[in-house]
Protein backbone atom coordinates (compact mmCIF):
# COMPACT_ATOMS: atom_id res chain seq x y z
CA UNK A 1 0.00 0.00 0.00
CA UNK A 2 1.24 3.49 -0.78
CA UNK A 3 1.77 6.01 2.40
CA UNK A 4 0.06 9.31 1.53
CA UNK A 5 3.16 11.93 2.22
CA UNK A 6 2.63 15.29 3.37
CA UNK A 7 3.70 18.11 1.09
CA UNK A 8 6.39 20.48 3.31
CA UNK A 9 5.26 23.43 4.20
CA UNK A 10 7.85 26.03 1.29
CA UNK A 11 10.17 27.52 2.76
CA UNK A 12 10.02 31.54 4.31
CA UNK A 13 12.52 32.62 1.58
CA UNK A 14 10.69 30.74 -1.30
CA UNK A 15 6.90 32.31 -0.60
CA UNK A 16 5.86 34.94 -2.35
CA UNK A 17 6.88 38.68 -0.19
CA UNK A 18 3.30 40.57 0.52
CA UNK A 19 1.84 42.88 1.93
CA UNK A 20 -2.11 43.61 3.46
CA UNK A 21 -3.48 46.29 2.19
CA UNK A 22 -6.31 48.10 4.38
CA UNK A 23 -9.03 49.71 2.18
CA UNK A 24 -11.99 51.86 2.85
CA UNK A 25 -15.27 52.74 0.78
CA UNK A 26 -17.30 56.29 0.51
CA UNK A 27 -20.50 55.69 -1.41
CA UNK A 28 -21.06 59.64 -0.79
CA UNK A 29 -24.50 59.05 1.54
CA UNK A 30 -26.29 56.08 -0.66
CA UNK A 31 -26.85 53.25 0.72
CA UNK A 32 -23.85 50.69 1.67
CA UNK A 33 -23.56 47.30 -0.42
CA UNK A 34 -22.97 43.92 0.37
CA UNK A 35 -19.57 43.12 0.94
CA UNK A 36 -20.27 40.23 -1.95
CA UNK A 37 -21.28 42.59 -4.61
CA UNK A 38 -18.04 44.94 -3.34
CA UNK A 39 -15.96 41.68 -3.91
CA UNK A 40 -17.15 40.79 -7.41
CA UNK A 41 -17.16 44.66 -9.32
CA UNK A 42 -13.65 45.02 -7.30
CA UNK A 43 -12.07 41.47 -9.03
CA UNK A 44 -13.78 42.48 -12.40
CA UNK A 45 -12.27 45.84 -12.42
CA UNK A 46 -8.65 45.20 -11.18
CA UNK A 47 -8.72 42.19 -13.80
CA UNK A 48 -9.22 44.68 -16.56
CA UNK A 49 -7.16 47.06 -15.05
CA UNK A 50 -3.68 44.91 -14.35
CA UNK A 51 -4.78 42.06 -17.69
CA UNK A 52 -4.43 38.46 -16.42
CA UNK A 53 -0.86 37.86 -16.36
CA UNK A 54 -0.53 41.07 -14.40
CA UNK A 55 -3.79 39.86 -11.83
CA UNK A 56 -1.80 36.55 -11.59
CA UNK A 57 1.88 38.20 -10.17
CA UNK A 58 -0.34 40.82 -8.01
CA UNK A 59 -1.29 37.36 -6.32
CA UNK A 60 -4.57 39.43 -5.48
CA UNK A 61 -6.55 37.73 -2.45
CA UNK A 62 -9.44 39.24 -0.86
CA UNK A 63 -8.97 37.93 3.55
CA UNK A 64 -11.74 39.90 5.22
CA UNK A 65 -14.35 42.95 5.02
CA UNK A 66 -17.69 44.38 4.99
CA UNK A 67 -19.33 46.78 2.98
CA UNK A 68 -17.39 49.48 3.84
CA UNK A 69 -13.52 48.52 5.06
CA UNK A 70 -11.71 45.70 3.97
CA UNK A 71 -7.95 43.83 4.06
CA UNK A 72 -6.30 42.64 0.28
CA UNK A 73 -3.42 40.53 0.78
CA UNK A 74 -0.91 41.55 -2.39
CA UNK A 75 2.59 41.01 -3.66
CA UNK A 76 4.67 43.69 -2.42
CA UNK A 77 5.88 45.00 -5.72
CA UNK A 78 2.19 45.45 -6.71
CA UNK A 79 1.17 47.59 -3.95
CA UNK A 80 0.90 50.47 -6.24
CA UNK A 81 -0.95 48.61 -9.07
CA UNK A 82 -3.33 47.28 -7.09
CA UNK A 83 -4.06 50.57 -5.21
CA UNK A 84 -5.07 52.49 -8.21
CA UNK A 85 -6.87 49.85 -9.55
CA UNK A 86 -9.22 50.44 -6.80
CA UNK A 87 -8.94 54.07 -7.42
CA UNK A 88 -10.50 53.51 -11.01
CA UNK A 89 -13.70 52.10 -9.61
CA UNK A 90 -16.03 54.93 -9.44
CA UNK A 91 -19.46 52.30 -9.23
CA UNK A 92 -20.51 49.46 -7.46
CA UNK A 93 -24.03 48.26 -9.55
CA UNK A 94 -26.01 51.82 -9.71
CA UNK A 95 -24.14 53.40 -6.98
CA UNK A 96 -21.66 56.03 -7.07
CA UNK A 97 -18.70 54.58 -4.39
CA UNK A 98 -15.13 55.93 -4.60
CA UNK A 99 -12.63 53.40 -2.94
CA UNK A 100 -9.53 54.69 -0.84
CA UNK A 101 -6.14 53.01 0.59
CA UNK A 102 -6.07 53.91 4.64
CA UNK A 103 -3.01 51.51 5.23
CA UNK A 104 -0.37 49.01 4.23
CA UNK A 105 1.33 46.43 6.66
CA UNK A 106 3.21 43.69 6.08
CA UNK A 107 1.31 42.09 9.55
CA UNK A 108 -1.88 40.96 9.48
CA UNK A 109 -2.43 41.84 12.82
CA UNK A 110 -1.29 45.50 12.64
CA UNK A 111 -3.40 45.77 9.44
CA UNK A 112 -6.61 44.48 11.73
CA UNK A 113 -6.03 47.18 14.41
CA UNK A 114 -6.09 50.10 11.39
CA UNK A 115 -9.35 47.93 10.15
CA UNK A 116 -10.74 47.73 13.13
CA UNK A 117 -10.42 51.61 14.20
CA UNK B 1 -0.45 67.88 0.15
CA UNK B 2 -2.29 69.95 -2.27
CA UNK B 3 -5.22 69.25 -4.78
CA UNK B 4 -6.10 71.03 -8.10
CA UNK B 5 -9.55 70.22 -9.05
CA UNK B 6 -11.91 71.57 -12.00
CA UNK B 7 -15.16 72.33 -9.63
CA UNK B 8 -15.75 75.37 -7.53
CA UNK B 9 -14.70 74.56 -3.85
CA UNK B 10 -16.96 74.83 -1.26
CA UNK B 11 -17.25 73.68 2.46
CA UNK B 12 -18.41 70.52 1.32
CA UNK B 13 -15.24 70.00 -0.70
CA UNK B 14 -12.72 71.51 1.75
CA UNK B 15 -14.19 68.71 4.13
CA UNK B 16 -13.67 66.02 1.73
CA UNK B 17 -10.39 67.24 0.93
CA UNK B 18 -8.72 67.38 4.69
CA UNK B 19 -10.79 63.63 4.75
CA UNK B 20 -8.65 62.22 1.57
CA UNK B 21 -5.21 63.88 3.25
CA UNK B 22 -5.14 67.38 1.70
CA UNK B 23 -3.91 69.96 3.48
CA UNK B 24 -5.40 72.39 0.76
CA UNK B 25 -7.79 72.27 -2.51
CA UNK B 26 -7.30 74.53 -5.33
CA UNK B 27 -10.03 75.11 -7.49
CA UNK B 28 -8.69 75.97 -11.42
CA UNK B 29 -9.72 79.37 -11.16
CA UNK B 30 -6.98 80.37 -8.86
CA UNK B 31 -4.42 79.36 -11.35
CA UNK B 32 -3.89 79.81 -14.85
CA UNK B 33 -4.08 76.40 -16.46
CA UNK B 34 -4.13 75.29 -20.09
CA UNK B 35 -5.44 72.05 -21.24
CA UNK B 36 -3.23 70.08 -23.08
CA UNK B 37 -4.06 69.84 -27.51
CA UNK B 38 -1.49 69.55 -30.22
CA UNK B 39 1.94 69.74 -30.57
CA UNK B 40 1.89 73.21 -31.75
CA UNK B 41 -0.67 74.30 -29.76
CA UNK B 42 0.93 72.71 -26.45
CA UNK B 43 4.35 74.63 -27.56
CA UNK B 44 2.32 77.64 -27.49
CA UNK B 45 0.74 77.38 -24.16
CA UNK B 46 4.42 76.27 -22.95
CA UNK B 47 6.13 79.74 -24.45
CA UNK B 48 3.66 82.13 -22.57
CA UNK B 49 5.39 82.90 -19.10
CA UNK B 50 1.63 83.64 -18.07
CA UNK B 51 0.33 79.97 -17.43
CA UNK B 52 1.07 78.40 -14.49
CA UNK B 53 0.21 74.63 -15.85
CA UNK B 54 -0.33 72.93 -18.99
CA UNK B 55 -2.75 69.95 -17.81
CA UNK B 56 -2.51 66.63 -19.90
CA UNK B 57 -0.22 67.43 -22.91
CA UNK B 58 -1.45 63.70 -24.06
CA UNK B 59 -5.01 64.72 -24.47
CA UNK B 60 -5.46 65.47 -28.03
CA UNK B 61 -2.46 64.41 -29.02
CA UNK B 62 -2.60 62.48 -32.77
CA UNK B 63 -2.44 59.22 -33.91
CA UNK B 64 0.77 57.15 -32.66
CA UNK B 65 3.68 57.00 -35.25
CA UNK B 66 5.65 53.36 -36.29
CA UNK B 67 8.87 54.36 -34.44
CA UNK B 68 7.76 56.44 -31.42
CA UNK B 69 4.61 57.30 -29.12
CA UNK B 70 3.08 60.43 -29.75
CA UNK B 71 2.65 61.87 -26.29
CA UNK B 72 2.04 66.24 -27.02
CA UNK B 73 5.51 66.80 -25.67
CA UNK B 74 8.53 66.28 -26.72
CA UNK B 75 12.21 67.84 -25.51
CA UNK B 76 12.42 71.18 -27.01
CA UNK B 77 9.15 71.84 -25.25
CA UNK B 78 9.99 70.07 -22.15
CA UNK B 79 13.20 72.52 -21.91
CA UNK B 80 10.79 75.99 -22.86
CA UNK B 81 8.64 75.04 -19.90
CA UNK B 82 11.84 75.25 -17.37
CA UNK B 83 13.02 78.31 -18.71
CA UNK B 84 9.20 79.95 -18.80
CA UNK B 85 8.83 78.09 -15.35
CA UNK B 86 5.40 76.18 -16.58
CA UNK B 87 4.69 72.91 -14.84
CA UNK B 88 3.36 69.65 -16.52
CA UNK B 89 0.10 68.36 -15.21
CA UNK B 90 -1.12 64.82 -15.05
CA UNK B 91 -4.79 64.87 -13.77
CA UNK B 92 -6.54 61.50 -12.68
CA UNK B 93 -9.83 62.24 -13.67
CA UNK B 94 -8.97 62.13 -17.73
CA UNK B 95 -7.77 58.42 -16.86
CA UNK B 96 -10.78 57.37 -14.48
CA UNK B 97 -13.41 58.78 -17.08
CA UNK B 98 -12.31 56.42 -19.95
CA UNK B 99 -11.75 52.87 -20.28
CA UNK B 100 -10.05 49.98 -22.10
CA UNK B 101 -8.01 50.34 -24.86
CA UNK B 102 -8.05 54.21 -24.36
CA UNK B 103 -7.19 53.90 -20.72
CA UNK B 104 -4.11 51.90 -21.78
CA UNK B 105 -2.93 54.52 -24.19
CA UNK B 106 -3.32 57.64 -21.86
CA UNK B 107 -1.24 55.70 -19.80
CA UNK B 108 1.02 54.88 -21.89
CA UNK B 109 1.33 58.57 -23.51
CA UNK B 110 1.56 59.79 -19.40
CA UNK B 111 4.51 57.48 -18.52
CA UNK B 112 6.34 59.08 -21.53
CA UNK B 113 6.02 62.07 -20.31
CA UNK B 114 7.11 61.41 -17.24
CA UNK B 115 10.66 60.29 -18.80
CA UNK B 116 10.93 63.63 -20.37
CA UNK B 117 10.27 65.54 -17.55
CA UNK B 118 11.97 63.68 -15.27
CA UNK B 119 15.21 63.71 -17.56
CA UNK B 120 15.20 67.98 -18.44
CA UNK B 121 14.39 68.50 -14.81
CA UNK B 122 10.32 69.77 -15.82
CA UNK B 123 8.22 70.52 -12.89
CA UNK B 124 5.75 68.25 -12.87
CA UNK B 125 2.15 68.15 -10.60
CA UNK B 126 -0.06 65.55 -10.00
CA UNK B 127 -3.76 66.07 -8.92
CA UNK B 128 -7.12 64.73 -9.14
CA UNK B 129 -8.37 66.89 -11.29
CA UNK B 130 -11.91 66.45 -10.43
CA UNK B 131 -15.22 67.49 -12.02
CA UNK B 132 -17.35 66.90 -8.88
CA UNK B 133 -16.64 65.71 -5.24
CA UNK B 134 -17.15 61.82 -6.30
CA UNK B 135 -13.98 62.09 -8.75
CA UNK B 136 -11.30 63.05 -5.86
CA UNK B 137 -9.02 60.58 -4.48
CA UNK B 138 -6.95 59.82 -1.87
CA UNK B 139 -3.69 61.84 -1.29
CA UNK B 140 -1.91 58.23 -0.92
CA UNK B 141 -3.54 57.13 -3.56
CA UNK B 142 -2.46 60.01 -5.90
CA UNK B 143 1.14 59.30 -5.05
CA UNK B 144 0.75 55.67 -5.95
CA UNK B 145 -0.44 56.94 -8.88
CA UNK B 146 2.31 59.22 -9.59
CA UNK B 147 4.91 56.00 -8.72
CA UNK B 148 3.10 54.17 -11.02
CA UNK B 149 3.21 56.45 -14.16
CA UNK B 150 7.30 56.35 -13.45
CA UNK B 151 8.48 59.11 -10.66
CA UNK B 152 10.26 57.93 -7.58
CA UNK B 153 9.52 58.62 -4.25
CA UNK B 154 11.21 62.45 -4.28
CA UNK B 155 9.20 63.39 -7.23
CA UNK B 156 5.96 62.15 -6.13
CA UNK B 157 6.07 64.06 -3.30
CA UNK B 158 7.03 67.24 -4.48
CA UNK B 159 4.61 66.80 -7.45
CA UNK B 160 1.71 66.73 -5.18
CA UNK B 161 3.24 69.63 -3.19
CA UNK B 162 3.71 72.35 -6.09
CA UNK B 163 3.58 75.37 -4.89
CA UNK B 164 3.14 78.54 -7.83
CA UNK B 165 5.81 80.89 -7.97
CA UNK B 166 4.67 84.68 -8.59
CA UNK B 167 4.95 85.62 -11.70
CA UNK B 168 5.83 89.16 -13.09
CA UNK B 169 3.16 90.89 -14.65
CA UNK B 170 4.12 92.92 -17.95
CA UNK B 171 2.36 96.25 -17.69
CA UNK B 172 1.94 97.70 -20.94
Amino acid sequence: MQKKTKLRVLRPTLREKKRYLVYSVDYFENKTLDYRDFKIKANHDLLKFLGEYGYNNAGVLFVKGSGKKGIIRVDRKYVDHVKVGLMCINKIGKQNAAVSCVGVSGNINKAEQVYTC
Amino acid sequence: MIDIVRCEVDDEIKSQGKKLGFSKVITCGDLKICEGETEDKNRNHVSNKQNDVLMNPELKSLKDKVHYRVSGLNQVLAKLAVTNDVAIGFGFSFVLNVAGVERARILGRMRQNVKICSKIGTKMVVCSYANNIKEMRGSKDLLAFARLIGMDGTEAKSALNWKRNQKKVRLI
